[in-house]
């Protein structure tokens, strides 16, 4: 009995490892390869070496030669920042202005409640893909084509973190509000002194959907931020693979510096946000 | 009702901030829009990077105020040393015209769509440049929708003579020239001079002793070894306008044509017999093995392919790779054609200064800027003149290249169509790496340039 | 008395409706600006010739752009790809995400290691992940086709044939997406009270009807909202072709989005584009209201 659970056990990890090696190659052949000189590249793909860093002196110019090539070669810093601003533009506001409107839905008596609750789902499935000319024309409109502002402000206003902040705000204890009503407070000050400071799971939540969103936004920001100094990192790429002959080893390292904000983010904020979900997710 | 507010009014400061983000962003001088009303690119060109930044391009010279006429001038992002060419170029204009000051703006060009995104979504604003760079295919499209001007009426006859062919073949839509290119682009049949030495080939060295289709995939075939293809066809350039640009001389050649003469149908012309033949004559490239779908990189320039169609670019990275290297002319069947075309300057009917917009697009495509610009790219130039002051043209291997932009070039068909039938042609000239029945594909794809015509038919 | 309270309890009530739009009117009028109104205007469109090259001579061509869509066989083609994709990806993914949470759900040492590492693609962006696989799959120099040689697996073309390059394409995405759903469903395992499995085992059920019969009913919602997440976001199939393939070959990876975007931004005709458009969308509303239909009778 205790032999079979052993074995069970140990085909279980054979699998887990097998599996974390399929999820796990891409992203190892990459970080090694930005290391490594295209003929290496070539060289090591039909070994295990193409998941290894190169040798200390196996290459000329150090580990770092293909990240000063390519930083070099476009301002790729600067392409982050852009997509910095860009993402915690649209967090920071999207946070306080979709909060407020989930919270309304959740809690507030208000006429046609139910109506607005529709309209915001539906546009859910707008493509923005296919409003991206008359959206741009109103942004142009507005003199807000290559700046931060046309970037950020049309994506603001998200229904599917509206979505989520009234679905969380409606499992939200009534009892506390009412305390603090009885307490003299008015149901403003009741949102951002008590729920907001006790929803942070949710607000992690919303941040890290609207970040991966965002962050990988492509045909949006192609249009509107033309200009070198607001473009941003997803863009910089595209042009890095057009330039023939395409250059692995920079590439790779260009490719591998786009990821780290992204997984920084995870790394701090992975415990709120498996919170958040644990929320969300159990009641629709 | 106090507390209400100490909590509340940070967030409505927000709110119209963001709100009223426009008004706190400064127009400059072209109506671009910056946040913190800087000039939006205080860094263009600085440094050694082969980046070009995009935007408003850093001239030496500035405006005076004193300039009667501002001219905006729209070019493309290209490679850090042909756009510095541009700009210097630029520079000198506004040097020699003191009624006249050039604003140049520096749009992104991903290799993909991007430049044509902006090219659109200024269309749309209203807010196009006097003077603009298109890819000399699309001259038509722009022609046809009076987006850019005839330049007959400015153009003298001296200037036109001077130029090649195929150029203002190119830049001519419906009867009249519309825009002018200072660069050239061609195709030709690059070949590695040590296999060619061991294999004991002799290579043609002329237009006229062009090889034919037969005796071009004999060679290839005899070349073809378990280590190397024969030929590198640059198919991992993408199913995209490459594809045109370099594979329509095999069509035309034949007998062949993209579209009807006038332009009305491309039924029976890019799906007829002529063209098809061309088309299964690549697809029996790809049958006999001597060519491969995906080449490497540089599988010319490693030694992996021993003959390479493909632009003036491969001379570059083949010195740089150290390789033999040496050119031969496009193979031909019946007619001998190559293939033509690069960017090209146009200028728009918003202009409200056609006469100056006009000299800054000759200025741009004089003597001077064409053989400059042939200097620091490699690319042939778009002037016989030009040819005549250039030595590297004289000789072996490059007169080959000559040869083919003064006497063989033919530019790509002029068709408002021009966007939807290029991506036709591109995807029947992959389909014969594909297994397919290129007649049936080509039938499909001409369907979709015949919807694409019925929009302009009137 | 009573009469006071009620007077008392009606300016309440407009109040807190004030309030409450207060609360609500940022979204809204943003929503309503961005969104609602682009979208109004794509509807006018669709009834013009708008062509962005001439952008002033446009005029009202009634219901020609949508009579347009019904022969028009690249449209057909991008909205079967479009339906390939989805109903391969959907169920794939689904079936991996849950898979995956099953096992970094069971106490086992290292398990924050595992969950991390197929956690992993999610953080590398869509464009990313893209670029990367197209070079994974290159057929003459690309990793995968090197590590399938090693198992003595003949090179693949993948993106070039147009029989593999959806599937090629699909492959990537479920790799990048199913750690997302992963933690989701991992959420919703560690929301089933503990109490339920210990009644399933003194009612002596095996793991296999403790997953039927405790762990699928308590994961219900949860798998709703994936399903519906993951099928309206595979719909908008974009990034993958774009970069990976342009469409092709031979159309194969052409995607509705991208069919869209090609007419629009690239052959100009905003017009034929905006009708694809609002069918596009008018399909996607429906899909989302069949699920709904299907998800509340299920539950009554």
């Amino acid at each position: 009995m205790k032999r079979k659970r052993i074995i069970r056990r140990i085909l279980v990890y054979m699998l887990m490892i097998f599996l974390a090696f399929i999820f796990l190659f891409p992203l190892i052949w990459m970080i090694a390869s930005s290391m490594k000189e295209d003929v290496q590249i070539f060289r090591d793909m039909g070994s295990l070496q193409a998941f290894l860093p190169p040798m200390p002196g196996e290459i000329e110019g150090g580990y770092f030669e293909n990240y000063r090539i390519a930083f070099e070669r476009a301002d790729l810093f600067r392409y982050i920042v852009n997509s910095l601003i860009y993402t915690s533009g649209i967090i920071i506001f999207g946070l306080i202005v979709n909060s407020m409107a989930g919270y309304a839905l959740a809690r507030f008596r208000i006429p046609f409640a139910g109506f607005w609750l529709g309209v915001i789902i539906a546009t859910l499935i707008i493509p923005p893909e296919s409003i991206f000319l008359p959206l741009y024309v109103l942004v142009f409109n507005l003199g807000w084509v290559n700046t931060y502002t046309g970037l950020i402000v049309p994506f603001i206003a998200n229904a599917f973190a509206i979505f989520l902040f009234r679905q969380f705000f409606l499992d939200f204890p009534k009892e506390l509000e009412e305390a603090a009503k009885i307490d003299g407070c008015s149901q403003v000050g009741i949102f951002f002194r008590i729920i907001v400071p006790l929803s942070k799971p949710v607000f992690a939540t919303v941040a890290i959907v609207l970040f991966i969103n965002h962050w990988n936004d492509f045909l949006w920001p192609l249009v509107v931020a033309s200009d070198e100094s607001i473009r941003t990192i997803q863009i910089g790429l595209q042009y890095f693979m057009n330039q023939e002959p395409v250059e692995w080893g920079p590439m790779m390292a260009a490719l591998t510096v786009a990821t780290i904000p992204m997984l920084l983010v995870f790394v701090f904020l992975q415990r709120y946000y498996v919170q958040g979900l644990t929320h969300t997710g159990s009641k629709n | 009702m106090n507390k209400k507010w100490k909590m509340t009014l940070p967030t409505l400061a927000l709110l119209t901030a963001v709100a009223c983000g426009g008004e706190e962003a400064t127009e400059t001088e072209n109506g671009e829009v910056d946040e913190n009303g800087e000039e939006t690119n205080e860094e263009t060109n600085e440094g050694t990077s082969d980046d070009v930044e995009t935007g408003e391009a850093d001239t030496e010279v500035q405006a005076t105020g004193d300039e009667d006429v501002v001219l905006d001038f729209w070019i493309h992002q290209t490679g850090e040393d042909e756009t510095n060419f541009y700009i210097e170029r630029i520079d000198a204009f506004n040097d020699a015209h003191e009624d006249i000051h050039v604003d140049t703006e520096i749009i992104i060009d991903d290799g993909a769509s991007a430049y044509s995104d902006s090219i659109n979504a200024a269309l749309v604003a209203g807010e196009l440049p006097d003077v603009m760079a298109i890819d000399g295919p699309y001259t038509a499209s722009f022609a046809d929708a009076d987006v850019i001007q005839s330049i007959d009426e400015y153009i003298s006859d001296e200037d036109r003579e001077d130029f090649v062919d195929s150029i203002i073949q190119q830049g001519t839509y419906d009867g009249s020239l519309y825009t002018l290119g200072a660069m050239e682009g061609s195709v030709s049949l690059f070949y590695n001079k040590d296999i060619f030495e061991e294999e004991g080939i002799d290579v043609p060295t002329s237009v006229d002793e062009a090889w034919d289709w037969d005796e071009f995939k004999d060679v290839a075939e005899q070349l073809t070894t378990d280590e190397r293809y024969g030929l590198n066809k640059f198919w991992n350039y993408g199913i995209g306008e490459y594809m045109t640009f370099s594979g329509a001389p095999f069509v035309w050649s034949n007998g062949g044509a993209l579209i009807a003469e006038d332009g009305s149908t491309a039924d029976g012309y890019l799906n007829g017999p002529e063209a098809v033949e061309a088309f299964e004559y690549i697809q029996s490239l790809f049958d006999a093995g001597v060519v491969s779908n995906s080449p490497g990189e540089m599988q010319f320039e490693e030694g992996n392919a021993a003959m390479a169609l493909g632009g003036p670019w491969i001379a570059i990275s083949a010195e740089d790779a150290d390789l033999n290297w040496g050119m031969m002319p496009y193979p031909v069947k019946d007619e001998p054609v190559s293939p033509s075309g690069s960017m090209a300057y146009g200028m728009t009917t918003n202009s409200e200064h056609p006469e100056e917009a006009y000299e800054l697009m000759a200025w741009m495509t004089n003597a001077e800027s064409t053989e400059g610009l042939a200097e620091v790219t490699g690319m042939p130039p778009a002037r016989e003149s030009a040819f005549e002051n250039m030595e590297r043209f004289e000789e072996l291997p490059w007169s080959v290249m000559k040869e083919q932009v003064t006497e063989t070039a033919r530019a790509r068909p002029a068709t408002p169509a021009y966007p939807v039938l290029t991506d036709a042609f591109a995807e029947i000239y992959n389909a014969a790496s594909l297994d397919q029945d290129l007649q049936q594909v080509a039938d499909q794809q001409v369907e979709r340039v015949e919807r694409e015509l019925q929009r302009f038919a009137d | 008395m009573s009469q006071k309270k009620r007077v008392f309890s009606k300016t309440k009530e407009a109040r807190e409706a004030a309030t409450g739009y207060i609360f609500l009117a940022p979204a809204l009028i943003l929503l309503s600006i961005f969104l609602l109104y682009p979208m109004g205007v794509m509807f006018y469109y669709s009834f013009t010739d708008f062509y962005i090259l001439t952008p002033d001579d446009r005029s009202f061509i009634g219901l020609d752009n949508f009579r347009g869509i019904i022969d028009d066989a690249q449209f057909r083609q991008a909205f079967w790809n479009t339906v390939y994709f989805t109903v391969i990806v959907v169920p794939v993914q689904m079936a991996v995400a849950l898979g995956l949470a099953l096992l970094v759900n069971k106490k086992l040492k290292g398990r924050t290691f595992f969950r991390t590492a197929y956690f992993s693609p999610v953080v590398m962006s869509l464009v990313v992940v893209s670029i990367l696989w197209t070079f994974m799959y290159n057929p003459s120099e690309g990793l995968i086709n090197e590590l399938l040689s090693i198992v003595g697996i003949p090179e693949q073309p993948f993106l070039t044939s147009p029989d593999q390059a959806m599937n090629s394409i699909i492959a990537m995405s479920v790799w990048q997406g199913a750690g997302f759903q992963m933690m989701i469903f991992l959420a919703g395992l560690q929301n089933i009270p503990d109490h339920l499995y210990e009644a399933a085992d003194i009612d002596g059920a095996s793991t296999w009807q403790k997953f039927l019969h405790v762990t699928i009913p308590g994961l219900r919602n949860i798998s709703l909202f994936i399903f519906i997440t993951i099928t309206i976001a595979a719909f908008k199939l974009l990034v993958q072709p774009m970069i990976m393939t342009q469409g092709g070959p031979l159309g194969s990876t052409k995607s509705l989005v991208y069919h869209i975007y090609e007419v629009g931004f690239n052959y100009r005709d905003v017009g034929y584009a905006s009708a694809m458009a609002v069918v596009f969308t008018v399909i996607v509303l429906i899909v989302a209201i069949i699920q709904r239909k299907l998800a509340s009778e299920e539950r009554g």
